[in-house]
């Protein structure tokens, strides 16, 4: 027997009426992937305050370490102690970002005159759109809602 | 004919990219190439859910990435490009999941093909699509393409990003395999 020997008719069927409903279930779903977007948001809400605890990090070590050079005793002390220890000590130490956020004086940040830290400062976030499709495209999936 | 259609896929483009009239835009597309995915995606996949499932998702990849479509490419071509990968990725994932080589006939359609719903079709034709699942995953895709669907080689070649010749010779091959297959026993 050969191919063409065997009708070329389709063997595969659909509901009644599914072409004429699909659109109105896509519409449907596209309707509510769009209403939970903030959702992956929320997920990655433990990488930013990562992230977060990261750049405060910096700026208290940097800002102490810049501010060293004053004439404060505190501050000299300090400056003897090494980023690695202070570094350490925060870890262990248990504070959140929260913590830290408010422990921070944000006039020792705007006092440092660098190109670094205005670098920084200015550097544009990541928008959500982006986190959406990194999250789709890695399929990444974040154990916190 | 092909300046109609090519007619309309810039009168749908040129809806989607005005924000007004977006969704209707989105809309026609989905109206105008629905079936025809459909029926691309429902040769592949067997499964009426499992089609139904993933025709939803190419057109949610297309509703989010519409923008980024480059209008002097085909329409037609890039539908059927994010199609063809979905059903790639799904027939793969589903392999993986139940343990079944990449290389090896697809058991588990073989049943759907003998009992599952949405299916009726006479014994030789059954037979003809038990023969299409031996194939390897882009060989029956080619030869759906081009058999069943009745597409240009140029066309199936920009899906597939694979050359012509490539193509003519898997298409012939996998011929030849249908009919060792059917015409055993």
């Amino acid at each position: 027997m050969k191919l063409e020997d065997i009708h070329k008719d389709n063997i595969f069927k659909v509901p009644d009426n599914y072409f004429e409903d699909f659109p109105d279930r896509l519409h449907k779903r596209i309707a509510e992937k769009e209403a939970v977007r903030p959702t992956p948001v929320i997920r990655m809400r433990t990488l930013i305050n990562i992230a977060a605890a990261a750049v405060i990090l910096f700026f208290v070590i940097y800002g102490i370490s810049l501010l060293s050079t004053r004439s404060s005793s505190a501050e000299r002390i300090l400056s003897n102690i090494s980023s690695e220890e202070l570094i350490n000590y925060l870890v262990e130490s248990d504070m959140s970002t929260d913590e830290l956020l408010e422990s921070l004086d944000i006039s020792i940040i705007a006092s440092i005159d660098d190109p670094l830290t205005d670098e920084l400062i200015s550097s544009d976030p990541i928008d959500d759109e982006t986190i959406d499709d990194l999250i789709d495209e890695y399929e990444i999936e974040m154990e916190y809602l | 004919m092909i300046s109609q259609a090519l007619e309309e896929e810039k009168d749908i483009l040129k809806k989607i990219k005005d924000p007004a009239l977006r969704d209707s835009g989105f809309n026609l597309l989905v109206k105008a190439y629905q079936q025809r995915l459909y029926w691309h995606i429902r040769k592949m996949v067997i499964d009426h859910d499992d089609a139904d499932d993933l025709l939803q998702e190419v057109f949610i990849k297309v509703w989010k990435n519409i923008d980024k479509f480059r209008e002097d490419s085909n329409l037609f071509t890039w539908l059927f490009k994010i199609a063809t990968n979905e059903c790639l990725n799904f027939l793969k994932r589903k392999k993986s999941r139940f343990h079944i080589p990449l290389e090896g006939p697809n058991k588990e359609l073989y049943a759907r093909l003998d009992s599952g719903p949405y299916i009726s079709g006479s014994e030789i034709q059954i037979k003809l699509q038990k023969a299409l699942l031996r194939l390897p995953d882009k060989q029956r895709l080619v030869f759906n393409m081009k058999y069943f669907e009745d597409m240009k080689y140029e066309d199936i070649s920009k899906i597939t990003d694979t050359s012509i010749g490539s193509l003519k010779a898997s298409y012939h091959l996998a011929v030849k395999k249908i009919e060792e297959y059917i015409n055993l026993d």
